[in-house]
């Protein structure tokens, strides 16, 4: 019966018998638009051995650090906590998420985020639920449904922190205003594709600075200005399934472009001899694969999960500004980096979680001077910034949890050098201790997978 | 020549779109009880799948990649409602792009719109337990109103597919019979059965059809686990009667088997559904298994 209608239409009104009734059955059951309002808090207690941050961590996937970079990415800021604790005890996030379903109609969604950082609109979007054959046309501010944890929440997390490929080549995710076309296969296994159309200042891939001058000399920087337009592409294909009943697999291919990302390097004695602008675009690519099990034990005694992504972030820029050698304006930086985690976690004990996360940024670290006169291809010589991290997490209701997360970070940090204006690059390591404790009120939208 | 080649060509296409057209109509159905009895109506017209393991509970699902694969190509989807499928349902159909099987078309059928239910008396907390409003939701467990729901499920098969109506309806009134007539000869079965303490209020409706008193619940409220004090408040209260504790095979043995222990009883796991794939048969058989066990206790 799956395409009477279609056959009806075709052979004409003889055959119209065999399909499906428009007549409306004795009872229908009435559909309500459902409305839902909930409200996250989350607090951390949060100390570290040494006073650093992943962010400060030298490299080129390294836009904010002390490389100095005064791009303010309209909206491009998204979530990104975890990375900007302070010792001793922090309101994390404070989350409001509002839905609306009209079912058969549409529904939508508004997330507001309160941190440190001020109120932030993370989402505002409606979707269609009247497309038929599986297609979904969604617009509005939306995070992207790239990768797997891009549209993720924190109060979904399952580390008290983002995931490293996510911190540092999407400074916090990519988030933007625009439309996602979705469709799923009619296939006996899950099988789903969408575009996406943003406008964004993501600051790892579409940062966005304008025409600004030098601090020291007052010089102009001749950055483009970025229109409103959609400057963001995404395509993504995602397809698994259950492969046996209560084993689910999941596995997913990304692709975004930027059409314009723009970098301002500031003067740094040691590590960044001049003060250079860049600008051009960015592409990432990404893979990611999830299993996971569903236990039959009461309160998620024996779930177990495993999954992983890889992503690679390709920067095809020139120099639009260098303050020491105006020569070499309209050189090209071709800047390659990646980044990637896997994790697994297991349901030990009744509403008990514990797991493990192995993270890498700068595995490939490379900054090619294509097609210059002079200067080879330099692999960095920063180290890859690494993190291993264990958690435990009880779930003290539905409603509330308690984490505790321990982290060891490795990576290259600038130190001052004894007696001189400069700082050099120090390979350094470690520990972050997190205490989370996260409560929600109200019903929200249920999670997906 | 080429005229003719061209006929052929459409009459194997006109019999390609026919052989769609006689397709089996796509039940999607939340839970195996609702499937037992979808498949059992239905008969070879209609092919059925179940979203929720029989042997997982069923209001602990997430929206998983194949549940949004079933959704999408359904023609019609049965749901329990009344909350038990709220925290996974709605993230499956949001995201299946079906407009046919939403709530208020159709091609949707909530089993709880066409029951009365057991209205819920115990007060919630906003820190823990999840308290359903509408009511208690499992429904599946009284053998009467699941032959009404027979009944309904006959009549909306019978409005997705009118060629097949009078099939459905006859085969619906079948089972509907063979429901009742099965809870005629479990009341007389469960004359004097003893008192049940349930881990969750989820056997509710099969003990208040058959009067078997239900003396409490593990939970101390719906979806918190059990705690000692609530525990030894049990105990206190029940020491001297008679009794058994009943649970399903997803739920914790350790507090059943200690208040069983202390007051002499016997702690049972029993399956609150179906296997996957049964029909009414299967169902009725798991309802047996009920009944002969409560029946044979001292």
């Amino acid at each position: 019966m799956r395409r009477p209608l279609l056959s009806a239409a075709l052979l004409g009104s003889s055959l119209l018998s065999l399909s499906v009734q428009a007549d409306t059955p004795p009872e229908n059951d009435l559909p309500d638009v459902r409305f839902s309002a909930a409200f996250f808090v989350d607090g951390v207690a949060y100390d570290a051995t040494k006073d650093l941050t992943v962010q400060d961590s030298l490299g080129i996937y390294n836009v904010h650090g002390s490389h100095g970079h005064e791009g303010e990415g309209e909206g491009g800021h998204s979530h990104s906590h975890g990375g900007s604790l302070d010792k001793g005890l922090n309101l994390n996030n404070a989350e409001a998420a509002f839905g609306v379903l009209a079912p058969g109609w549409l529904d939508g969604r508004m997330n507001l985020s309160m941190s440190s950082d001020g109120l932030e609109l993370e989402e505002a979007w409606l979707r269609t639920q009247f497309l038929p054959g599986g297609l979904q046309l969604k617009a509005g501010k939306m995070l992207s449904d790239i990768g797997y944890l891009n549209n993720k929440h924190p109060h979904a997390w399952d580390f008290v922190d983002q995931a490293l490929p996510y911190q540092m080549l999407f400074a916090g995710g990519l988030n933007g205003t625009g439309v996602q076309l979705n469709w799923l296969a009619p296939t006996p296994f899950h099988l789903r594709f969408g575009v996406e159309a943003l406008t964004g200042g993501n600051e790892g891939i579409a940062a966005s600075i304008g025409p600004t001058s030098n601090d020291e000399t007052g010089e102009p920087i001749y950055f483009d200005s970025k229109g409103n337009w959609p400057n963001v592409w995404t395509a993504f294909a995602k397809m698994g399934g259950e492969i046996a009943p209560n084993h689910e697999v999941l596995g997913g291919l990304s692709w975004v472009r930027s059409d314009l990302h723009q970098e301002l390097h500031e003067y740094h004695p040691g590590i960044n001899d001049a003060t250079h602008g860049l600008q051009g675009e960015a592409s990432m690519f990404g893979v990611d694969m999830l299993y996971r099990y569903d236990a039959p034990g009461e309160g998620g005694v024996g779930d177990f999960s495993l999954q992983g992504e890889y992503w690679l972030q390709n920067k095809d820029m020139s120099l639009v500004y260098h303050e020491l050698k105006p020569k070499l304006v309209g050189q090209p930086r071709d800047l390659t980096v990646d980044s990637a985690y896997i994790q697994a976690l297991y349901g030990i004990f009744p509403r008990w979680k514990i797991g493990a996360r192995i993270e890498s940024a700068g595995m490939t670290h490379e900054a090619s001077r294509a097609n210059a006169t002079f200067g080879p291809t330099n692999t960095s010589t920063f180290d890859n910034l690494d993190r291993i991290s264990a958690v435990v997490t009880w779930n003290i209701s539905h409603n509330q949890l308690l984490r505790f997360q321990v982290s060891n970070v490795s990576g290259s940090f600038a130190e001052a050098v004894a007696g001189m204006e400069k700082e050099q690059a120090v390979h350094k390591t470690y520990n972050e201790f997190f205490l989370q404790y996260q409560i929600s009120f109200g019903t929200h939208g249920a999670h997906g997978f | 020549m080429k005229s003719n080649t061209l006929l052929s060509a459409a009459a194997a296409y006109l019999g390609l779109l026919l052989s769609f057209s006689a397709q089996a109509l796509d039940i999607l159905t939340t839970t195996a009880s609702l499937g037992a009895l979808t498949r059992e109506i239905g008969g070879d017209q209609v092919k059925v799948s179940v979203m929720a393991p029989p042997d997982r509970d069923p209001h602990d699902l997430t929206a998983k990649p194949s549940l949004l694969s079933l959704a999408r190509s359904a023609d019609g989807l049965v749901s329990i409602g009344a909350g038990l499928e709220e925290g996974w349902l709605p993230a499956v159909l949001e995201q299946a792009g079906n407009p046919r099987i939403q709530p208020g078309q159709p091609g949707a059928l909530i089993a709880t719109q066409h029951v009365e239910l057991i209205k819920e008396t115990r007060e919630g907390n906003p820190f823990f337990g999840h308290i359903h409003k509408q009511g208690n939701p499992h429904i599946h467990m009284d053998p009467v109103r699941m032959a009404s729901m027979a009944t309904t499920l006959g009549e909306w098969l019978a409005h997705l597919d009118t060629p097949h109506a009078a099939e459905y309806r006859s085969r619906a009134q079948q089972s509907a019979q063979r429901l009742l007539a099965f809870s005629q000869k479990a009341s007389a079965q469960l004359q004097g059965a003893p008192g049940v303490v349930l881990y969750h209020e989820d056997a509710l409706y099969f003990l208040t059809r058959f009067n078997i008193p239900l003396l409490g619940t593990l939970e101390p409220s719906p979806g918190v686990p059990p705690s000692a004090t609530h525990l030894q408040e049990l105990m206190q209260a029940l020491r001297g009667k008679r009794g058994v504790v009943i649970r399903a095979p997803y739920q914790a043995d350790d507090g059943a088997a200690m208040l069983a222990h202390e007051l002499g009883w016997k702690a049972v796991a029993l399956p609150m559904e179906p296997a996957a794939n049964a029909d009414l048969q299967g169902y009725l058989a798991m309802l047996e298994l009920w009944v002969s066990t409560l029946a044979k206790q001292p």
